[in-house]
């Protein structure tokens, strides 16, 4: 029975959050700050995977694998965004820098554009649950200090059915950060 | 170690929130208490009342200490519209149950969710001839009460 930890089912979906990249993690008691932006409202499955098959390395002498090593590995997030704000659909396809606001007629607008470019925007990402710790009814936050949109959204639009808006951020190797610390890290409270 | 039964959990729970309390008062249980004639217990049909009572069709984790089930809420009001209106307030109060802590007869009970499960009902109690609202619901809340973990 002593086995029983409770609070250690990772249950419910989470808040994510977006930053410039070079924003730093926020402390985990408090709300995060004016520069996050979060991404939201999210439906369905959230995914936090990590990737990176390993090579087996084998010789004659033995008949298991002797050796492996990890030549690659990849840090993802993937959700569905279904509000299709152009804050939220800027940060997915390019940058909130491509929206601009003016007139069309007389009528206020929003204009973003649909080409994507080359480059994609670096990011901070942080992917945070109130009630998340596996220590107790505390917050936990998985911060990544370097990540891109890799989305390819599809919004498909039918009689009866929501666009939505399938996201994916990838991790990228942060030379900043400790070698360790290059594609994120989770914070859990414990007390 | 004590077993939490969920269904109390789950009326505690609403139990313990200002906004279903203004509006069903004393009235919540697991099974109404209209026609109670002649009791002092007796509800008022006039005012709001909430019941919430085990409903089968939840899967068993039986490798697991949780309880998976549903529930029915059924939300009863003076007229369609107080019945809907504490619906909705329900509605509000399992959207926000995540790792839910609430103390029971047999220790503090974890609610890990409470999730709306397809559409409500709206109509007349046959019986009590009160407006209806009623909604199923499921949870998963741990078995055992988290003062007895060692």
């Amino acid at each position: 029975m002593s086995a029983m930890a409770p609070f250690a089912e990772l249950i419910g979906p989470a808040l994510i959050y977006v930053a410039a990249y070079g924003t730093p993690e926020p402390a985990i008691d408090a709300a995060p700050g004016a520069s996050w932006y979060r991404l939201g409202a999210t439906d369905g499955d959230q995914t936090f995977k990590n990737t990176g098959a390993h090579t087996f390395f084998r010789d004659n002498e033995h008949t298991g694998p002797v050796s492996a090593r990890r030549p690659e590995e990849d840090v993802m997030v993937e959700f569905t965004l279904v509000h299709a704000t152009l804050e939220n659909l800027a940060r997915v396809m390019h940058d909130i820098s491509k929206v601009t606001t003016t007139t069309s007629g007389a009528a206020a607008v929003k204009r973003m554009p649909n080409k994507r470019g080359q480059v994609p925007t670096e990011y901070a990402l942080l992917v945070r649950g109130e009630t998340d710790s596996p220590y107790g009814a505390y917050p936990a936050q998985n911060y990544i200090p370097r990540c891109i949109s890799d989305a390819e959204p599809e919004l498909t639009r039918g009689k009866d059915s929501r666009a939505e808006i399938a996201c994916s951020f990838v991790a990228l190797e942060d030379d900043a950060q400790s070698e360790d610390d290059r594609l994120g890290w989770s914070t859990v409270q414990t007390s | 170690m004590r077993l939490i039964n969920p269904n109390e959990a789950i009326l505690k729970l609403f139990a313990s929130m200002p906004t279903i309390t203004n509006l069903v008062g004393v009235q919540i249980a697991q099974q109404h208490k209209f026609a109670q004639e002649g009791s002092p217990n007796i509800w008022d049909k006039t005012q709001c009342a909430l019941t919430v009572r085990p409903d089968p069709g939840g899967s068993s984790e039986r490798d697991q200490p949780n309880w998976q089930g549903r529930v029915q809420l059924t939300c009863w009001g003076g007229t369609p519209a107080e019945a809907m209106r504490l619906f909705m307030e329900a509605a509000q109060v399992c959207d926000g149950v995540r790792k839910a802590t609430v103390l029971t007869s047999t220790g503090t009970a974890l609610i890990y969710f409470l999730a709306l499960d397809g559409s409500q009902e709206a109509g007349m109690d046959a019986d009590t001839k009160v407006d209806v609202v009623i909604q199923t619901a499921r949870y998963r809340v741990f078995k055992h009460a988290l003062e007895d973990l060692t």
